[in-house]
């Protein structure tokens, strides 16, 4: 007979062990990451491998900034993600604006089977965006990546932000129209502020997404001083060496920027979602 | 300050639903009018009208001598309390005050002295950096009153700003609001379901059902003289006895007929109907406290049953049962009536008042 105080010890011990399991598959890659980035070459296939670097060493880093366009394509991933973002939260909100405020034909359906685009994998909608932005001569731009990115973020943005936008009262938007507002200067006073949660998670989201796709960029993409970090730190594979310890350092740089900005983020990201998915 | 005109003001929603039929409407410069009638009689979208937030499908709306049916709602120079209160969640009470001052570019010294003046006067002036939900449903409802004040419109638009209020507190805010309406002088459109608000505060009520007026006039007007079924039985709580009877003339004299009891036409009611053509079949309407109890049987008292007795405190309020249906009287606080009495019920001859059965008018 176990007493209800052990019980719930035990339960506490199986808790934690529980999380310190999920915690190590999830952790143990990106430690083996970070340390692989700081070792030399000869050191990466040793066996048996090392759980910590001999001779620890910053020359992968070095050799990424001095001899790889990396520093480009960082600046390259962060313009287009910036860019997607932007493009995708200005029409995601006035979207879901429309969608809530205004009434039309098909509105209910529209709002209805927005995730639906959902069910067509990446890879069926690459060549028919590859035609059309080449009819617009948007191919191997920012601006046309940006765009092609935004068909992917945006009915998900619309998705939470129409839950926003539905529970915040009308009787608001009213009130600023009465007090001397347009409906447009009611949108950016009130309306806004009051999703701003769900502007903020989808924004993230957005931006993530943007920062860590490679289809796309691969095919739009064939200047190299255009190109993004994903097709970019591929470049460091070719058909004869691996420099495994370039790719590592690559990886580093490519992840710490977001799991930076995550921390900060995070309880706005879970406010966002959450919130928003309440409302239909 | 405004008078208001309604010209043969409608809404349609769709095809089927008209929310407001060929309204038509004067509202005089400073007057408190009330439009009051149930969920759904079309009050609040013609107030939405008149602010603005609706298109009306037809007809007209002159603020003065200006016809503002194609002004946006801030063109219109009005303000509206609503009954939400909506006041900006993300901004303090102070920016709530300020927001329509900003709006129409007043300058910082003139806002601040606005604010200040309008935070004393509904005593706000402590909570300006809170934010509403930091606020009472009382406090809430001031700084509301206060973001509309700050204007100083033409017309103020309330949309049943206490119903979220509890009792006492909307007793207190109704004598606030007579206050208040005194002392601005502006012209005032009220909506409410409530049907003692409207009677305590409007110097006119216009009493709405199905999208339509059923009577407009003073609060002493709509209640002694109502001008059909609707109005008699919706304005005065608790609200008016109906019976049902039949009126004969015999040789000069009306008789009233309902069965149980019957009664001649005083001589002042019976002049007023002698000029029409009169309904058989009409409604006879006795409100409570025009209808006496006695225990001894007198001249056209009609038998009935004491079925429940409410103790209100300042008066009790008896319900009895005569055949199938229950009258409602009023009686003094200390008068003992056991249940199941039987007693005898006289109605007031002087405040009688009669419908017509099919149209529901009154008959004068």
């Amino acid at each position: 007979m176990i007493g209800y105080k052990n019980r719930q010890r035990l339960l506490l011990c199986r808790h934690y062990l529980l999380t310190a399991i999920v915690l190590f598959i999830v952790g143990f890659p990106l430690y083996w990451m970070v340390i692989t980035s700081l070792k030399p070459p000869g050191e990466i296939f040793d066996v048996p491998p090392k759980l910590f670097p001999a001779h620890p060493t910053l020359n992968n880093y070095k050799e990424l900034f001095l001899l790889t366009d990396f520093a480009r394509f960082f600046f390259n991933s962060f313009k287009v993600s910036i860019g997607t973002t932007i493009i995708a939260l200005s029409a995601a909100t006035l979207g879901a604006y429309s969608l809530t405020r205004f009434k039309y034909r098909g509105r209910e359906i529209f709002g209805r089977s927005i995730l639906l685009s959902y069910m067509f994998p990446g890879a069926l909608m690459v060549i028919p965006l590859v035609v059309l932005l080449s009819k617009i001569h948007l191919t191997n731009s920012h601006l046309g990546l940006s765009l092609a990115y935004t068909t992917f973020s945006l009915p998900f943005s619309l998705w939470v932000l129409k839950g926003f936008f539905s529970g915040i009262p009308i009787e608001l938007e009213e009130a600023a129209m009465i007090d001397g507002s347009s409906r447009l200067g009611a949108f950016f006073d009130v309306v806004l502020p009051q999703a701003l949660p769900g502007i903020i998670a989808t924004g993230i989201f957005t931006f993530i997404w943007a920062w860590n796709e490679y289809l796309f960029a691969l095919i739009l993409i064939s200047d190299e001083s255009l190109k993004t970090l994903p097709p970019g730190i591929m470049g460091f594979i070719d058909a004869t060496n691996v420099n495994w310890g370039l790719i590592m350092a690559a990886s580093v740089l490519i992840t710490l920027p977001m799991a930076i900005f995550f921390m900060f983020i995070q309880k706005q990201l879970v406010t966002g979602i959450g919130a928003g998915g309440v409302k239909g | 300050m405004a008078y208001v005109r309604l010209v043969g003001l409608t809404k349609k929603f769709g095809t089927d639903i008209i929310a407001v039929d060929n309204l038509n409407l004067d509202i005089r410069d400073r007057e408190f009018v009330t439009l009051v009638g149930p969920s759904g009689c079309g009050k609040s979208t013609t107030l939405r009208m008149i602010a603005g937030l609706e298109r009306p499908t037809q007809g007209e709306i002159y603020f003065d001598e200006r016809c503002v049916n194609d002004d946006e709602p801030r063109d219109r120079d009005i303000a509206m309390v609503f009954q939400s209160y909506a006041l900006y969640p993300h901004m303090n009470v102070r920016e709530n005050l300020e927001y329509g001052l900003k709006k129409r570019k007043v300058p910082k010294i003139e806002r601040d002295e606005k604010v200040k003046k309008i935070a004393r006067l509904l005593e706000i002036d402590n909570l300006l950096e809170r934010k509403p939900k930091e606020l009472s449903g009382g406090q809430r409802q001031r700084v509301a009153l206060g973001r509309a004040l700050i204007r100083e419109p033409v017309v103020f638009l309330l949309d049943e700003p206490l119903s979220n209020l509890d009792a006492k507190l909307r007793v207190h805010m109704r004598a606030e609001l007579i206050k208040l309406h005194h002392s601005i002088q502006t012209t005032m459109i009220y909506v409410t379901h409530d049907q003692l608000e409207a009677m305590t505060m409007s110097d006119r009520i216009v009493v709405m059902n199905e999208g339509k007026i059923q009577q407009v006039g003073t609060p002493k007007e709509v209640y002694d003289q109502p001008a059909n079924l609707f109005v008699a039985g919706f304005i005065g709580t608790p609200t008016m006895n109906f019976i049902e009877c039949t009126l004969k003339e015999d040789k000069g004299l009306f008789k009233l007929d309902a069965g149980l009891f019957s009664l001649n036409l005083p001589e002042k009611l019976r002049k007023k109907i002698h000029q029409n053509i009169f309904p058989s079949d009409v409604i006879l309407g006795i409100r409570p406290e025009d209808m006496q109890i006695s225990e001894s049987e007198a001249n056209g008292s009609i038998p009935a049953l004491v079925s429940v007795v409410e103790l209100v405190g300042s008066e009790k309020i008896v319900f009895s049962n005569v055949s199938d249906q229950t009258i409602i009287s009023r009686i003094s606080p200390d008068r003992e009536l056991e249940i199941n009495k039987e007693v005898y019920l006289i109605i007031n001859e002087s405040k009688m008042h009669l419908f017509d059965k099919k149209s529901g008018g009154a008959l004068f």
